[in-house]
């Protein structure tokens, strides 16, 4: 049986248009920037960003998506790092853009990896140019540089190296005529990667939001 | 002007043996090595008198040593060099703890002969383009760096902690350290690092990243892992990339490449085809010495970034950041 899967996210514009056959957007004139709810046949979907700092009202039986668990890249190598009997490795992760996203980029990366552990932030702003630097374990065998550049083009680099695999990934190769133009949103990938709001997420949330400052959502 | 070589345990002995031969007026007159074997099989192959004895090596008429031994040898043959008023070219690192290397600079200063460390990554064109924008202020201030030195694990001594001092921290820190101290002309306040074994089954360290904080405020991240596989495309990287007010660059040593497809274990292969950094190195440690100039590179330098290296382990085994 096939589900009709509806769903508006906060950047219409991301979203790609060869998105699956059973998933319809709703684009509303009147709303078509800034959307916060997104319904679906079972729940609503909110981004991450709208339930920080917490709002309990709106997070009550909806679920939320994460923009990097929003990108078909990302569902590709969650799988190719999954498929791995043991995470092991060196993670190399930088998100550029007007929005750093760290706290969103945290949460997902330790879904995928594991705990964040002996955490050290560096940052740094100069003339509005800003960046920061996240070094942390995840889990018992990754070791990671997670980092952030304030830019206006928006793009995603990220490298893991195990003994099994490198993988290497830079939005701003994938699309030749354009290296600039950020990268689109796949519904079918928020609907899988979308989780539930409850306390345990909305803890681990602000336990995350609290490490790296309260600045980066 | 003659030049002896000390020891062939560094691969890149080859590669300046090689440089000497094409610098006229320059001649490799003698080699020296701790493994007779090795130093005989280099001796050969470049026609010239091998040396078991260090001594009776030192005694030939040669104005320089270059010194590619294992990690732990370079003080004690740095040291024999400057005794015997040979000019010294040490391979990196400098040496495997800050006394030895106060120690080099030390000896060098009172026998007043040159000590330059072997950073060929200075020489490379990509590098000095960048470092000439920075100096001319194309990048406005700089907000933070980013670099990577990755690459395969070397093997052989270079993977026994008693002869290489260190893995891959150590191996691939020092360089980057080095050209970020270059571009921005300030010392390193703060150090936080991982080391781990993550990539073979090797005694020393192969993974590690560090997150430096240098006087001046700027911010860096480094990746010094050997990560690298023999399947991949090449054997690694020596990448930086510079955020400034004004504008960010990146460059990549061996970015000037083309890629060659083939059918063998390795299907995909970057071919390099920028400048020679070893011969310019050679190059300029040649010129140094004939117009009796400072070394580019001095024993300080070796020095600074080797502290960088080594408070990065520190930081690993004590789970917390090295002031310095």
């Amino acid at each position: 049986m096939f589900v009709m899967t509806t769903i508006v996210v906060t950047s219409l514009e991301k979203i790609q248009t060869n998105h699956s056959l059973y998933t319809t957007q709703i684009v509303d004139n009147s709303t078509s920037t800034n959307v916060d709810i997104a319904i679906t046949t079972n729940a609503s979907i909110v981004a991450h960003n709208k339930i920080l700092p917490f709002n309990r009202d709106l997070a009550e039986g909806q679920k939320v998506y994460f923009d990097l668990a929003a990108y078909s890249f990302f569902e590709h190598i969650h799988a190719a790092i999954s498929a791995q009997e043991e995470k092991c490795g060196v993670l190399r992760f930088r998100r550029s853009g007007e929005k750093n996203g760290l706290v969103g980029d945290l949460f997902v990366l330790t879904q995928l990896f594991g705990t964040m552990q002996q955490v050290h932030i560096s940052s740094r702003e100069l003339a509005e140019k800003k960046h920061i630097i996240v070094l942390c374990k995840l889990g018992d065998n990754v070791m990671a540089h997670i980092e952030y550049t304030a830019t206006e083009q928006e793009r995603i680099e990220f490298e893991f190296s195990s003994p099994q695999h490198i993988i290497e990934f830079d939005s701003a190769e994938m699309v030749p005529n354009n290296p600039y133009k950020a990268p689109q949103y796949n519904i079918d990938t928020i609907n899988k990667f979308a989780v539930n709001i409850d306390d345990i997420l909305l803890e681990k949330l602000h336990h995350l939001e609290q490490l790296v400052g309260g600045e980066c959502v | 002007m003659n030049i002896g070589i000390m020891s062939f345990a560094h691969i890149h002995a080859t590669s300046y043996a090689n440089a000497i031969k094409r610098i006229p007026g320059v001649t490799l007159t003698a080699i020296y090595d701790t493994d007779i074997a090795r130093g005989e099989a280099a001796a050969k192959e470049y026609g010239v008198p091998f040396y078991a004895d260090r001594d009776a090596f030192l005694q030939t008429d040669i104005s320089a040593v270059l010194i590619c031994s294992e990690n732990v040898l370079h003080k004690e043959m740095a040291v024999a060099a400057a005794y015997a008023k040979k000019h010294i070219l040490c391979e990196k690192p400098i040496a495997t703890t800050v006394e030895d290397a106060e120690e080099m600079i030390r000896i060098c200063e009172e026998q007043q002969v040159k000590l330059q460390i072997a950073y060929p990554v200075r020489f490379s064109e990509p590098i000095r383009a960048l470092k000439q924008a920075i100096d001319a202020g194309e990048l406005g201030e700089i907000v933070a760096i980013r670099t990577t030195n990755r690459g395969q694990n070397p093997g052989g001594w270079f993977i026994e902690n008693d002869l290489s001092g260190g893995g891959a921290l150590l191996d691939h820190t020092v360089h980057m350290v080095d050209i970020m101290r270059w571009y921005l002309q300030d010392e390193v306040r703060e150090v936080t690092a991982f080391a781990d074994r993550y990539f073979t089954d090797i005694q020393t360290d192969d993974a590690g990243i560090m997150t430096l904080q240098f006087n001046n405020g700027v911010i860096a991240s480094h990746d010094a892992s050997w990560s690298r596989f023999p399947q991949y495309p090449t054997w690694g990287d020596v990448m930086i990339e510079v955020i400034g007010t004004k504008e960010t660059r990146k460059v990549d040593v061996f970015k000037e490449q083309f890629r060659l497809y083939g059918k063998n274990v390795r299907s995909l292969e970057h071919v390099y085809y920028g400048n020679d950094t070893d011969f310019d190195l050679i190059v300029d440690f040649i010129r140094c010495l004939q117009q009796d100039s400072e070394p580019s590179i001095t024993g300080t330098d070796g020095l600074k970034s080797l502290e960088i290296a080594l408070a990065g382990y520190e930081s690993s085994e004590q789970k917390k950041s090295v002031t310095l």
